[in-house]
């Protein structure tokens, strides 16, 4: 009965015209974004990020979010037709998409990986529908004790699942976290790093940041070296039709890859593209044929796909749950909500019921927008392909700079997107990866707060963090973590030093 | 000279350049007790985390060899500076000739500037950015430099 006037009211928000439009909209930015090698969701997100100013907190979000799982599904056009990824997630399709297109098979393979993406998301929206509202309901328990701990775990595997060294991971971290004390601090009102800068006093705007590290060193790092496509394999419609054999050889696979997503999208620090190799693995692991794959095996573009729009769905369970963003374009997504006013915890759902239903009723209608648009478009997809990047690429620097500037009609924000192009040029140049970088930006202020608050509660005990339970639970999480990633470094320097030696 | 020029050491050291400058700057913040924290208590903690990290990274170069991955340096320069150009003369020379400046010198990071493609380019993003922000958005920007 509940969740029947629940879904009913999701479908009240989600079929508004304004909302269906954005939805539309952001889908379509996302499948454009994704197909396109150069641009990925994450700067697109944050360019459009002012652009949700101007509309309410549910639409802002429908049309974020639209832009990532849109994003996934475009991914593979590219990685099957080109052999060069759209989206990070998608790389793993390249390894038996474009050997499928090598054997005239692209049109199967577009169409199986577009299938499968809506076989992914489809069954996650259901599970988020699930389980986010009760796992809402027990987190409605939590003290800012357990706040603090559940974060500082959030942080701790965001900076160890990076690539790369763990260390840099924490490293971007605690730079997320400086950079996200610049402004007036909440409990004394003192002004902190602001270095007598005027329009450092409220903070450093989300939106520069995300845009300078992501946009602007995105597009720094691929001029001259994404090439436009002299010719793509013409798709006719026919090609498309997929045999009996491949649809039953990847029925079982999409399931296995939907499952791994889910649960891979729900872990904190974690994102896509983790998802869609372990899939493939899996997959490689458990078939009959292992020698097929890299040889145009089905499984091996069904499972990664379903697995990373699975990904992309179920990070929001401990986004709109928790208000613990598991990968950047989370963290943008919380940020969207911060500047509607609204803040990220367990009560989201409970207390803006139209927001959270609004959104899983979008999420369906999104999905199947895309396989609407995905199939019959295919040609337009492909012939997108040609658009050549240096007509790209300044038109992004445009939209980036006029788009920090409509947020607070400030020039200084426009420079700070230049300032933070040059700190992700650097982070990329000295191999620190941004992700965790934004994550401390988002949880700086909030885990300052619930510090502060428990300590003050408790005396200034730090005992407190492993006398409650909930919390306990997550100090020894994040202390397993850090463990076995000290434990693997050093098992990995005695393996490299044992092979030099021999 | 071939110690300084590995990834990890210039990694380690810019944590441990903003490690000092957070430090510093903390100084002027009173750090408080646990149980009251002043403003200063987090950024110490944070900053001496950075330093320690950076340490630690630093120490790893001994063994890796990493050299510094190539960066585009003519991008690099071009593109910060097209953003910077257009951020100060945007509310001076409005959007039109800002956006030809922005257009034409993140354009010069190709190898080869076309004049016609370019011009072209930019006269379509102007319109567009026109219709998007300061007709549809409401966003009071000048067009022109005499304009309102």
């Amino acid at each position: 009965m509940d969740l029947l006037s629940n879904l009913a009211l999701g479908i009240e928000t989600a079929f508004t015209l304004e909302n269906l439009l954005y939805c539309a909209l952001g889908v379509t930015i996302g499948m454009f974004i994704g197909v396109i090698p150069g641009i990925g969701h994450l700067a697109a997100i944050s360019m459009l990020l002012p652009l949700t100013f101007y509309v309410p907190a549910t639409t802002a979000i429908v049309m974020l979010a639209g832009i990532y799982y849109g994003a996934q599904y475009g991914g593979s056009t590219a990685s099957i037709l080109l052999n060069l990824p759209g989206t990070p997630a998608s790389a793993v399709v390249c390894l038996d998409g474009y050997p499928m297109a090598q054997q005239g098979r692209a049109g199967v393979a577009l169409m199986m990986t577009t299938v499968a993406s809506f076989v992914g998301s489809f069954i996650t929206v259901i599970v988020l529908a699930a389980f986010a509202p009760p796992l809402a309901s027990f987190a409605v328990a939590f003290n800012s004790t357990d706040y603090f701990s559940m974060m500082l775990l959030g942080l701790v595997a965001a900076a160890i699942l990076v690539q790369g060294s763990p260390v840099k991971g924490i490293a971007a971290v605690l730079l997320g976290l400086i950079l996200g004390l610049v402004g007036t601090d909440v409990s004394t009102g003192i002004q902190r790093y602001a270095f007598g800068l005027t329009f450092l006093y409220d903070g450093i705007n989300i939106v520069a940041i995300a845009m300078g590290i992501f946009g602007v060193a995105e597009v720094i790092a691929n001029v001259g070296k994404v090439k436009g496509v002299q010719s793509a394999q013409k798709i006719t419609f026919r090609s498309l039709i997929p045999t009996r054999q491949d649809v039953k050889q990847s029925i079982m696979p999409m399931f296995r890859g939907t499952g791994i997503g889910t649960g891979v999208g729900i872990l904190p620090g974690t994102g896509t593209s983790i998802a869609s190799f372990l899939a493939y693995a899996v997959e490689k692991r458990i078939s009959r044929h292992p020698a097929k794959f890299g040889k145009g095996a089905i499984e091996g573009i069904t499972a990664p796909e379903s697995a990373n729009n699975a990904a992309a769905q179920s990070a929001f369970i401990p986004t709109l749950t928790l208000g613990i963003p598991g990968d950047a374009v989370m963290a943008l997504m919380l940020g969207a909500l911060l500047i509607h006013g609204i803040t990220p915890g367990p009560n989201v759902i409970s207390d803006n019921p139209s927001l959270f239903w609004g959104l899983v009723i979008s999420f369906l209608i999104g999905n199947v927008l895309l396989l609407i648009l995905n199939i019959p478009l295919v040609g337009l997809w492909v012939r997108l392909l040609k658009v050549p990047y240096p007509l790209l690429y300044p038109s992004i620097v445009l939209f980036i700079a006029i788009g920090v500037y409509s947020i607070n009609y400030s020039h200084m924000d426009i420079m700070l997107v230049a300032v933070f192009g040059v700190l992700g040029c650097l982070m990329l140049l000295l191999g620190f990866e941004p992700a965790p970088l934004l994550l401390g930006y988002i949880l700086g202020p909030m885990i300052e707060e619930n510090f502060r608050r428990a300590l003050m509660l408790n005396q200034g005990d730090m005992m407190v963090f492993v006398e409650r339970p909930v919390s306990a639970a997550f100090i020894a999480l994040s202390v397993l973590l850090l463990a076995w990633s000290a434990y693997s470094m050093v098992k990995d320097r005695r393996t490299a030093r044992m092979a030099a030696g021999q | 000279m071939n110690f300084l020029i590995k990834r990890d050491v210039l990694a380690g050291l810019m944590c441990l350049m903003v490690s000092a400058l957070v430090l510093w700057e903390g100084q002027n913040y009173t750090q408080g007790t646990l149980q009251s924290m002043g403003p200063g208590y987090l950024p110490r903690v944070l900053g001496l985390g950075l330093a320690g990290c950076g340490l630690l990274i630093m120490l790893s170069a001994l063994r890796s060899s990493e050299a510094l991955p190539k960066l585009n340096v003519r991008a690099f320069c071009l593109v910060t500076l097209a953003i910077l150009v257009f951020a100060f003369t945007l509310n001076w020379l409005g959007l039109f000739l800002a956006t030809f400046l922005l257009v034409f010198i993140s354009s010069l990071s190709e190898k080869r500037l076309r004049f016609r493609v370019t011009g072209l380019l930019a006269l379509a993003l102007c319109g567009l950015s026109y219709l998007i922000f300061i007709v549809g958005l409401n966003m009071p920007i000048r067009l022109f430099p005499w304009s309102f």
